[in-house]
């Protein structure tokens, strides 16, 4: 009968489709680290993590982004963005209000209004910016080996007293490049204990984790939304400097804050170079 | 580039269309409540007009209708041998459920099962109730979306005027 | 209004002049060429007269308007005050051949549908040749094995869920009582296309066979038995440097239907191989689901017993997404689906992750002529449904349950966990009284665990009771007025409701309605709400047009086991439907 025959067809055919691929412990990989043995000077790579207090889901992302900074502690930066509905202040414990005219900004811009979400690098795929976390080691090891195109570095000077500080910018463009680059310099608080709240067992206590800690995370910028062009058809080897002065807001503590900038392509809001600079 | 030059050989098929206002019913294979295959190019009511009517476990104006037809379908069977179909467009879900709701609910119609939607996209059904009255041959006579009261008496004038009574 | 109303045609005739503008931009002779080739060939009489064309078009559009009182300000709106989601659905048939093509604007997308959704273009276009024998699909499809544990691919409008295939799909009629299916490609993921890499592939095969059929001297016979068998895998690339990720993910799934007279038993189980994901947190089980469902039918009684059971089947062509997108499988919620706006207020949605259910519903009509059943007949549904986590045990000591990179929990397939996610115990009397006046009567007993169904966690398990009235009676043989009146009693989450709804029909034509939701129980005072709306629609033929005015409560609105979020929202919502 032809239906039998149709049936061992059926059979060999699924066999054929069905290349499953039965992964035997251990399931971890043996972390290899950034490249940082080759000659050539390697882009470093932003991870905005958008966020709020009453998301969910939002320590595990943390953690898959910190899990991430331990594998490549040289390469990786990362920015916590606590922005729109999930970072409102709502009823008791959650009062605090986290959110910066600028991460409401970004928000709006870059579209990460479901969350937890990333964006890495200001990197946008047929227009859309966001990654979801479960693309984050993904997303970030396929950007380890590009070579930097401008290299800076920060300098610090913070007058405890009074806390005044007074933040350098110094770099190069390493090619000739076309466009327009600017440059955004950001004031990251780490270690800031307050409630979040997570469903995820393996990420702190269910449903509310009281002593969370929140890390990396923006408080302001000091030059503005979008920052300040640093140079137009920069040709290689050109520098480019820039100096802010400002009063620290005295809510933060100077001793978790760090200065975060990074260079980004105009035309596409792409990231060029990142660097973080922690204050002592 | 594909999905453009896609596009424009059909837009080009379009513009060369007469269009088209009597449709025979397109053949997309449903099941039975029985869980048999069934071929929509099979609807079929011995060149008698037909109902076609897609409903849901989850809409109650398409039950409504459906008990509208069936308080009156002695007398419409009598008058004009119509005979109705009632696709329903549960999935899933429910599938299981619709037989013994429709039997308990006495509905004496050829029930269909179109779990995932193929039939009434092929209608371009947006929603429901969507019933359409079929001449002998398949063709769409009219059609109507939702149910209010009294929508049946509508429906059983058109049949009389396709049978000429 | 008069704004709104400019503004909708704008998107139509934007529709028609988008595609204008393609063709005029089109100067690629190749594609002429072709184009020409096909018009002029033999056939092109036929084309002329025996093809045919048919279509469907929606528009749903809001207008926004601020309502402090619902916490809807010009800030939260911000600027988007307009949200259009509409479509085109065009279908040309020639014999055995066929293409279509459906246009989607969503600009912007209306309030709660997902920021992802704002675009417009083609994402479905298809063109298939089928005889008794073949049917070829290339371009977009939909399709679904057994009852999709393993694979199914569809749209819902309503919630924004579209994940249809790309690729190519073949199904095969090779004898009586056989079908075939053959899908390859890869998903729809809102505008993104495919690139390589950038998610994953899926393909699959099908089986069914129809011993009754194919044994043509049982083809009457009271015992009816249908098998069927799919496989379904998913290649996506491992490129994450933490864990080891299978390339290939393989599931499987078995079927079987078998009637006996008025009796069927439906049941299919699934098994999929390791599948860490974001989904389950990146763990290394493997998954299963079993679906069951036992019924009786005859006239005036029917009876269903379905039973469940799911253990880490999410399955998505993304293993990184966690979304309402991208979905391969789908595993039906078994509970009623609600009609109403209180009874429908807490809907249930599937926990891929586990879950075990069950589901009874009884329907008997009690006939006419006797006591109870007066003059007309009397119809009875009862139906109980309840939903469990699944019982899961530590792998080791020292490994937390569900910890990522580790096989993650053990779990006994008999075994339920004391958490209910969800029971609904329901009962409906529909009762016809006289030749102009007929109601449904409905109680509902309701649990509900928003922490797990809706991921908000520390939320509380609503319990609530729910009564309704719905009363429709005939002032003619056109016109009729539709009462309807529901409550909802609870002391947890948003506290009680009462719900009050006239509606007058004029068949078949015509309809205006006025509602009000009212939360006058909710816990803070300044949220004790009224939901009101005024609504009028005109349906000719085919042709809808429905306007609301009024408020919107937030809500979840779920069609099958999907679920979106609808925030609270103030202003004008307008539906335009029409076919051809």
């Amino acid at each position: 009968m032809s239906w039998k025959r149709t049936m061992i067809f059926v059979l060999a055919g699924s066999c054929l489709l069905l290349a499953c691929d039965k992964i035997e412990p251990p399931y971890m990989k043996t972390p290899q680290g950034g490249n940082g043995d080759t000659e050539v000077l390697l882009k470093k790579i932003l991870l905005e993590d958008y966020t709020g207090h009453t998301c969910v889901n939002c320590p595990a992302a943390a953690k898959t982004a910190s899990d991430l900074q331990q594998l490549y502690p040289d390469q990786l930066v990362i920015m916590a963005v606590h922005s729109g509905h999930f970072a409102k202040p709502q009823g008791d414990p959650f009062l605090a209000d986290y959110r910066t005219e600028v991460g409401e900004a970004w928000e709006g811009f870059f579209g990460t209004a479901i969350k937890p979400n990333g964006v890495i690098n200001r990197r946008s795929n047929n227009g859309n910016y966001v990654v979801s976390p479960g693309n984050w080691p993904a997303e970030v090891t396929a950007l380890l080996n590009d070579p930097a195109e401008i290299q800076f570095e920060i300098t610090l000077e913070y007058n405890t007293a009074n806390r005044k500080l007074d933040i350098a910018v110094k770099g190069e463009f390493l090619t000739a490049l076309t466009g327009e680059y600017k440059l955004i310099v950001c004031i990251l608080e780490d270690s800031i204990v307050s409630p979040q709240k997570n469903s995820d067992a393996s990420a702190g206590v269910t449903p509310i984790i009281h002593d969370y800690v929140h890390r990396h995370m923006l408080r302001q910028t000091v030059n503005g939304i979008w920052g300040e062009s640093i140079a137009v058809q920069p040709i290689a080897n050109s520098m480019f400097e820039t100096q802010y002065s400002l009063t620290l807001n005295s809510q933060y503590k100077a001793q978790h804050c760090s200065i975060m900038a990074f260079v980004y392509d105009a035309a596409n809001w792409e990231i060029m170079q990142v660097e973080e600079v922690v204050m002592e | 580039m594909i999905k453009k030059s896609f596009v424009f050989v059909l837009l080009l098929l379009l513009g060369s269309t007469v269009w088209a206002q009597e449709s025979v019913l397109p053949k997309v294979t449903i099941k039975t409540l029985d869980g048999k295959n069934f071929n929509t190019s099979e609807i079929y009511n011995d060149g008698k007009p037909m109902i076609l009517s897609f409903w849901a476990l989850w809409c109650k104006p398409c039950q409504k209708e459906l008990d509208a037809f069936m308080d009156n379908y002695e007398e419409w069977q009598e008058e004009t041998d119509v005979k109705i179909f009632a696709v329903s467009i549960d999935d899933a879900r429910s599938t299981a459920r619709v037989a013994p709701m429709a039997k308990s609910k006495g509905w004496d119609f050829e029930i269909l099962l179109d779990a995932n939607g193929d039939f009434k996209r092929a209608m371009n059904v947006n929603l429901i109730p969507h019933t359409f009255l079929l001449d002998g041959n398949g063709k769409i006579v009219s059609q109507h979306t939702a149910y209010f009261e009294g929508a049946e008496y509508e429906l059983y004038e058109k049949i009389k005027k396709l049978v000429g009574k | 209004m008069e704004k709104l109303c400019s503004s909708m045609s704008f998107y139509v005739l934007g529709l028609l002049y988008t595609t204008n503008e393609k063709i005029r931009q089109m100067k690629r002779p190749s594609l002429l060429l072709i184009a020409l080739l096909i018009v002029l060939g033999g056939k092109a009489q036929d084309f002329l007269n025996q093809a045919t064309v048919n279509g469907s078009f929606q528009i749903d559009a809001q207008l926004y308007r601020s309502d402090a009182a619902i916490g809807i300000t010009d800030s939260s709106i911000a600027g988007r005050k307009i949200g259009v989601n509409g479509y085109g659905n065009i279908i040309y048939s020639l014999g055995n051949f066929k293409a279509g093509m459906r246009y989607e604007a969503m600009l912007t997308p209306m309030l709660g549908f997902d920021p992802m959704q704002e675009g417009s273009g083609f994402p479905y276009l298809w063109a298939s040749y089928s005889t008794d024998f073949i049917d070829v699909t290339v371009g977009n499809f939909y399709e679904q094995f057994g009852n999709g544990l393993i694979f199914r691919s569809y749209e819902e409008w309503t919630l924004g869920y579209d994940n249809s295939m790309n690729g190519m799909r073949v199904l095969l009629n090779p004898s009586k009582g056989v079908r075939l299916k053959a899908v390859y490609g890869s998903q729809r993921f809102y505008w993104q296309k495919y690139e390589r890499n950038n998610r994953g592939l899926v393909r699959g095969v099908d089986a069914e066979f129809s011993f009754n059929e194919i044994l043509g001297s049982l083809e009457d016979s009271p015992l009816r038995i249908i098998v069927g068998a799919s496989a379904v895998s998913r290649y996506q690339r491992d490129a994450d440097p933490i864990y080891k990720l299978p390339e290939n993910v393989g599931s499987m799934a078995g079927r079987i239907n078998i009637g006996l007279g008025n009796f069927t038993l439906m049941t299919e189980y699934a098994h999929k191989i390791n599948d860490p994901s974001a989904l389950n947190n990146f763990i290394y089980k493997e998954g299963h689901a079993l679906l069951t469902s036992l019924s009786y039918a005859q006239s005036g009684f029917g009876v269903v017993l379905q039973l469940k059971r799911v253990d880490n089947m999410g399955f998505k062509s993304d293993r990184a997404y966690v979304g309402n997108a991208l979905d391969i499988n789908f595993i039906p919620p078994i509970n009623r689906t609600h009609a109403y706006s209180l009874t429908g207020k807490y809907p249930y949605a599937t926990q891929p992750n586990g879950e075990m259910g069950m589901q009874l519903q009884i329907h008997y009509k009690i006939p006419k002529g006797s006591l109870l059943g007066g003059k007309y007949g009397t119809g009875i549904a009862l139906n109980l449904s309840q939903v469990n986590d699944i019982a899961r045990n530590p792998i080791h000591d020292t490994i937390l349950i569900g910890q990522p990179g580790t096989m993650g929990y053990t779990s006994d397939f008999f075994k339920m966990s004391g958490d209910i996610f969800f029971r609904d115990l329901n009962i409906e009397i529909d009762k016809r009284f006289n030749s102009k006046l007929k109601g449904i009567f409905q109680y509902m007993n309701l649990l509900y665990d928003i922490a797990t169904i809706e991921g908000h966690a520390g939320d509380p398990v609503v319990n609530a009771h729910i009564g309704l009235v719905d009363l429709t009676y005939r002032l003619s043989s056109r016109k009729a007025v539709r009462v309807e009146a529901q409550g909802l009693f609870t002391r947890e989450d948003k506290g009680d409701w009462a719900a009050m709804m006239v509606e007058y029909t004029i068949a078949p034509k015509w309809f205006v309605a006025l509602s009000d939701q009212y939360n006058y129980g909710h816990p803070e005072k300044d949220q004790r709400n009224h939901y009101y709306t005024a609504s009028a629609g005109f349906t000719r033929n085919a042709t809808r047009l429905a306007l609301t005015y009024g408020r919107q409560a937030e809500g979840v609105v779920c069609v099958g086991g999907v679920c979106r979020q609808v925030p609270a929202s103030s202003g004008l919502t307008i539906t335009l439907t029409t076919n051809f």
